[in-house]
């Protein structure tokens, strides 16, 4: 871009707010269909991964904050690719800080139940939300799968969730997952032949 | 390694899946919503920053061009003008230095000597 090209296109912003503005909107209700169209799917691949609605929440919200950042000026149809890869990051972060929090437990000698109870003493107070997880705890089967997917190893379930839940094509998947597409049908074969073990579908 | 051996446990584990996304509580969705708005609002700034980045950068570069012109001018590559309109090189530098602090001090008495009429001896009357 010349000088000349940056002045003029500066001149235009400065003359032109309406352009400027038309476009940020439209960009922005493109953004939120996007948003609304994924943060529940997001919420349960997140729930299921940490088994924690709260944390999930947190998660989800992050996730959706730094696609608004740092790429919404992108391609919509990079998007999704981009907002999964966000989301698993945060997953795997979490569960990194989980295993360590549970390391230093171990060293204090302290239960989790009993450092939870110090930490917040509204934990004992019934919450609302319970009563979803409640509900969807009488899916039997639901609750089964949760529970065989729990028993996957990090990277399988990932592929599993966003294979078969998302619908994520490979190239998509290996992206999100920040691996090679061979990779992403290794884990996703292995999570099959797993979960069909577990819930009986040999 | 393939990955088309479905047996029904792709497609029935994903049903279940949906169901579960489609029967999320209240209290879930309103908080997705609240973030989904918050992060919205993140966007705008980002946006903006396009412009926060040009236009500083244009008032510099508008500086400099007037920072290059004015050297130019003083080094004679502009011939400073005395015609009505153009900016006056040589003023310019009469009023940047200190050390014409006396002369501008003084304007008012050569004025009134550049006005006095010149006698045939070359001297100034009155």
């Amino acid at each position: 871009m010349t000088l000349s090209d940056t002045l003029m296109l500066a001149m235009r912003l400065e003359e032109d707010p309406a352009y400027s503005k038309e476009h940020s909107l439209e960009q922005s209700r493109e953004l939120e269909r996007f948003l609304g169209g994924v943060e529940r799917r997001a919420f349960r691949i997140a729930s299921i991964a940490v088994r924690n609605d709260d944390d999930a929440l947190d998660i989800v919200q992050d996730a959706m904050l730094q696609l608004a950042r740092r790429y919404s000026d992108r391609p919509a149809a990079e998007w999704r690719p981009l907002f999964y890869r966000i989301l698993q990051n945060r997953i795997r972060d979490f569960q990194r800080r989980a295993k360590v929090r549970a390391k230093v437990i171990g060293w204090f000698s302290i239960g989790p139940a009993e450092r939870d109870e110090q930490a917040d003493p509204y934990e004992a107070v019934p919450d609302p939300a319970a009563s979803a997880v409640d509900r969807l705890s009488t899916d039997e089967s639901m609750s089964k799968l949760e529970a065989a997917l729990s028993l996957l190893p990090g990277r399988q379930q990932e592929a599993f969730m966003l294979r078969n839940f998302e619908g994520l094509n490979v190239a998509q998947t290996a992206m999100a997952m920040g691996c090679s597409e061979g990779s992403v049908k290794t884990h996703y074969s292995r999570a099959v032949r797993t979960l069909r073990e577990q819930l009986g579908y040999d | 390694m393939t990955e088309k051996h479905d047996d029904g446990l792709e497609t029935h584990t994903r049903a279940l899946f949906d169901a579960s996304v489609e029967s999320l509580d209240s209290r879930t969705r309103s908080k997705l919503t609240q973030a989904r708005h918050a992060a919205l609002a993140e966007m705008r700034p980002a946006q903006r920053r396009w412009m926060q980045t040009w236009i500083p950068l244009t008032g510099v570069t508008a500086v400099a061009i007037l920072a290059v012109w004015l050297g130019l001018g003083q080094s004679g590559a502009i011939k400073p003008s005395s015609e009505a309109g153009e900016l006056p090189l040589d003023d310019f530098d009469i009023v940047a230095e200190n050390a014409n602090l006396e002369l501008l001090e003084e304007v008012e008495f050569y004025a009134w000597i550049a006005a006095q009429p010149v006698s045939s001896h070359g001297e100034h009357s009155g």
